[in-house]
């Protein structure tokens, strides 16, 4: 047997290998931050173990081969942000009547205080709600114990099983040890079995009375599993769930506090009633803490009612209910509730300082994109409602472009406009903007909506080759698999021409005059024809090309600034706002060396043509863009 | 033991690459490490920061106050995070100001910044670490360089110029990497405490 290696890994990591340790045999994904890098990592070891991963078009795609797999007798794993099980949510509700020949992990990762999402959901709800049991790892040391647990749950009762992380567990790193993993692949067998995987109503009837008892047998297994345990001795007891552990034992262990017990749940869904009655029955006090929602509090409020043990249980009172847990909010909870002062005074900065959100990355080509599209709407006199989506160009919601008037959820941006189209009176311009991953992953069905229903808008595809916001994964369009092996390039401009669009044109958005005379008929058609038309800005996301070429020891082209051109327009640093340009005192733009990677956007923007290069584009440079 | 370091800086300086290197070379000498860090929206160009905690601990997070050393990538970004820097802390910190990508954004200016640095925490080390590295001829050495500087230091328990120099030597562009390494190394020796 192989000795142990030790690995300095990410969560995310940390899930993949000890997947690979579980005995995998197939993974799927739709990428979102936090959850991007399990599969992103699950692929780069699936030659050398053997196993089968792809990314999805979307969630729910996703899930279903996962699910398929797994039925097929199959380890599986897919993996998705939280809002991903919101698209997953009809497959994965079923999967629990039908349960599976083999394990099948759900991956949720959760974004408490929204670093990357639009929502804070908890997901143990889907859980709760589906009657699938959650799984999450108490401390960043337990990564792999919790996600062993979570295929033999599911490998033992046959059942779905949700695995929850969160930004915090899924973006940490630890030491982690490896062990190579003993794989017995035998060739899976079909076994075709309707009257359980055929959910028509007689037979879906029948598979909920089979879960209900599946469930309470798991709810049993949960009360007595090595997951969730009682630790310390005393008249106060404080609840876990999942992942706050590691914050309560740390506060405890800083506010000297000995006189409580922890009862910490890494399995809390089905809620192990039994191991909370014994833990509850004979202590002065309660307090549950847990990240977001009050789930674990609600049930164990009603469960000691029921019982009739009457001791105060408090919760949210002391933890907040927004955001995700630090040490120091769960000290200043703990300390509340326990009757212990804790203020402390942090200092802080004399100066007012510059806030810093992100913005579109030097030689984006989104921001070429909007500068262009802004010029061409204005210029046309209608009144735009900019209908936006989610990927890096969100970041046009920011000044200078604020170009995106509505953003609520992938594929958002045409669906909001066929609502928008129909009732906004002629005088108006509806603006859809919607990323090429986002596309595939939901725009289909919502532009082949506005074809059937004539819907007047305009749709502007920002087609940057890859899924560029969580870190550019490539998808149908790129061309290639998940290993950036050549596979299938599917055509956006073939797919809109098929879906019954009369008017598309694509561009290239570093040509900022070009693509203004583009937008600017594709807006007189939408005005006249009444119907939608679509523009697709074609450049490959900058920070992936700048990437390869740095990789490849390609030198990076760079500009400058010719400075007695400069007229302190401002067009180019307040306007334009690309990173690498900055204006010095007297006004007179330049262009910083360690931050501009030579696109060229600028010199189209300036009035003067004071920008110039300093180093061209050499052919290899050309040759990396697709 | 218990050690907290704050890296702050800007989304693409490499600041998580720098904790990276820091925790590999730790865990090779078997110490725990946690390190937090931001993905994602944030990475574009936006304010970044990576917790990192050393010691018998298991959650992430650096408590306000309690960070015994900040390493700023970015002047702006070190003051904005000091704090987390306990009274004792120390500054390792770019004298580099990145100007935010905002419209008509007013920024301090750099001798306010510094004196700012002074006024929290222990001592601070100022160096033009995005300087040099353009010297060596990309900016993206500078958080290499830095990694030299902290190490030279001797503040981080069991960070060893050996264990980082084994671990740099496996980087990709090693050579320059490690030259980047060596620059940084000698560098707080030439400009000493500020
Ligand atoms: C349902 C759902 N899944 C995943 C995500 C995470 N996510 C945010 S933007 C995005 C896609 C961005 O790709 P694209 O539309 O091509 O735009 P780009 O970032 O490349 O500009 C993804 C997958 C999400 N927000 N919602
Ligand atoms: S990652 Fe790519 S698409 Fe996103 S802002 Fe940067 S250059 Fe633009």
């Amino acid at each position: 047997m192989e000795a142990e290696k030790i690995l300095y890994l990410l969560g995310n990591e940390a899930i993949a290998y000890s997947s690979v340790e579980a005995g995998l045999g197939f993974a799927s994904a739709y990428p979102g931050t936090p959850s991007t890098e399990i599969v992103e990592t699950l692929a780069k070891l699936s030659k050398k173990y053997g196993f089968y991963v792809e990314w999805s078009v979307n969630e729910k795609v996703a899930l279903e081969a996962a699910y398929g797999a797994a039925v097929a007798g199959v380890k599986s794993l897919v993996a998705m942000k939280h809002v991903g099980v919101n698209v997953a949510a009809d497959p994965l509700t079923t999967s629990a009547y039908t349960g599976v020949n083999n394990s099948f992990v759900i991956v949720s990762a959760d974004d408490p205080s929204m670093w990357s999402s639009q929502n804070e959901q908890d997901n143990r709800y889907y859980g709760l709600r589906s009657y699938i049991p959650v799984l999450e790892s108490p401390t960043p040391y337990h990564i792999k114990d919790i996600v062993l647990e979570a295929f033999r749950v599911s490998e033992r009762f046959g059942h779905p099983v949700l695995l929850r992380t969160t930004t915090r567990l899924s973006h940490l790193r630890v030491p982690y040890s490896f062990r190579e993993p003993v794989r017995e692949v035998s060739p899976p067998e079909i076994v075709r079995d309707p009257a359980r995987f055929s959910v028509i109503p007689a037979h879906a009837r029948r598979l909920r009375g089979d879960m209900l008892r599946r469930w309470s047998r798991i709810e049993d297994y949960f009360s007595s599993a090595w997951f969730n345990w009682v630790e310390g001795e005393g008249d106060k007891l404080v609840i876990t769930s999942g992942f706050s552990y590691s914050y309560v034992v740390d506060a405890l262990n800083r506010l000297g506090l000995e006189d409580v017990k922890i009862l910490s749940l890494s399995g809390m869904i089905p809620i192990p009633r039994k191991l909370i009655i014994e833990a509850a029955k004979d202590v002065k006090k309660v307090l549950v803490v847990e990240e977001l929602e009050p789930i674990v509090e609600t049930h164990v409020k009603s469960i000691l009612f029921d019982e009739g043990i009457n001791v105060e249980v408090a919760g949210k009172d002391y933890i907040p209910l927004v955001g995700e847990l630090t040490l120091d909010s769960v000290v200043k909870g703990i300390g509340a509730w326990a009757g212990l002062e804790v203020e402390k005074s942090i200092s802080q900065p004399k100066i007012d300082l510059p806030v810093r959100p992100p913005a579109f990355c030097p030689g984006c080509p989104h921001r070429g994109t909007f500068f262009s599209l802004r010029k061409a709407v204005n210029r046309s006199g209608l009144k735009p409602i900019y209908s936006g989506d989610i990927g890096c160009y969100s970041l046009a919601v920011l000044p200078p472009f604020q170009m995106q008037d509505t953003i609520v959820d992938m594929g958002s941006s045409i669906g909001l406009a066929n609502g928008f189209s129909h009732v906004l009176p002629e005088d108006h311009i509806v603006v859809a903007t919607i990323g090429d991953s986002t596309f595939f992953h939901s725009g289909i069905p919502a532009l082949l909506n506005a074809v059937y229903n004539k819907a007047p808008m305009l749709v502007v595809i920002l087609d940057n080759r890859v899924t560029a916001m969580t870190g550019a994964q490539p998808h149908p369009g790129s061309g290639y698999n998940i290993n950036w092996e050549k596979s299938v390039e599917v055509d956006i401009k073939k797919i809109v021409e098929a879906l019954g669009i009369e008017y598309v044109i694509e561009l290239d958005p570093f040509k900022i005059r070009d693509s203004e005379k583009i937008f600017k008929d594709a807006v007189e058609y939408v005005k006249r024809a009444r119907k939608p038309a679509v523009v697709i800005a074609k450049r490959a996301c900058t920070l992936l090309i700048v990437a390869w070429a740095r990789r490849r020891g390609i030198e990076i082209p760079i500009y400058t600034v010719e400075t007695e051109k400069c007229i302190k327009c401002g067009i180019c640093y307040n306007n334009f706002t690309c990173p690498a340009i900055y204006p010095d005192d007297k006004g007179i733009a330049h262009i910083d060396p360690a931050l501009c990677v030579g696109c060229g956007e600028c010199v189209d923007v300036c009035p003067t043509k004071a920008f110039k290069p300093v180093k061209e584009w050499s052919e290899e440079f050309k040759s990396l863009w697709w | 033991m218990e050690y907290n370091i704050i890296f702050a800086g800007v989304g693409g300086q490499g600041i998580i690459t720098l904790g990276k290197l820091i925790g590999a070379a730790l865990t090779r000498q078997n110490v725990n490490v946690l390190m937090a860090e931001t993905h994602g929206l944030s990475q574009r160009g936006g304010s970044v920061i990576v917790h990192m905690r050393i010691g018998d601990v298991k959650s992430p997070l650096v408590p306000m106050g309690e960070a015994d050393l900040l390493v700023g990538l970015e002047l702006i970004e070190a003051v904005r995070n000091l704090g987390f820097l306990s009274d004792s802390g120390v500054k390792v910190v770019n004298d580099y100001i990145i100007r935010p990508s905002v419209p008509n954004v007013k920024i301090p200016s750099r001798s306010d910044l510094v004196d700012e640095l002074h006024r929290t925490g222990g001592p601070t080390y100022l160096a033009r670490f995005t300087e040099l590295a353009l010297e060596l001829g990309n900016a993206i050495y500078t958080n290499v360089i830095v990694l030299g500087a902290i190490t030279s230091l001797g503040i981080v328990p069991k960070l060893t110029y050996e264990t980082v120099v084994d671990i740099v030597k496996g980087l990709r562009d090693s050579e320059n990497n490690l030259m980047a390494f060596e620059r940084g190394y000698k560098l707080l020796k030439e400009v000493g405490v500020e």
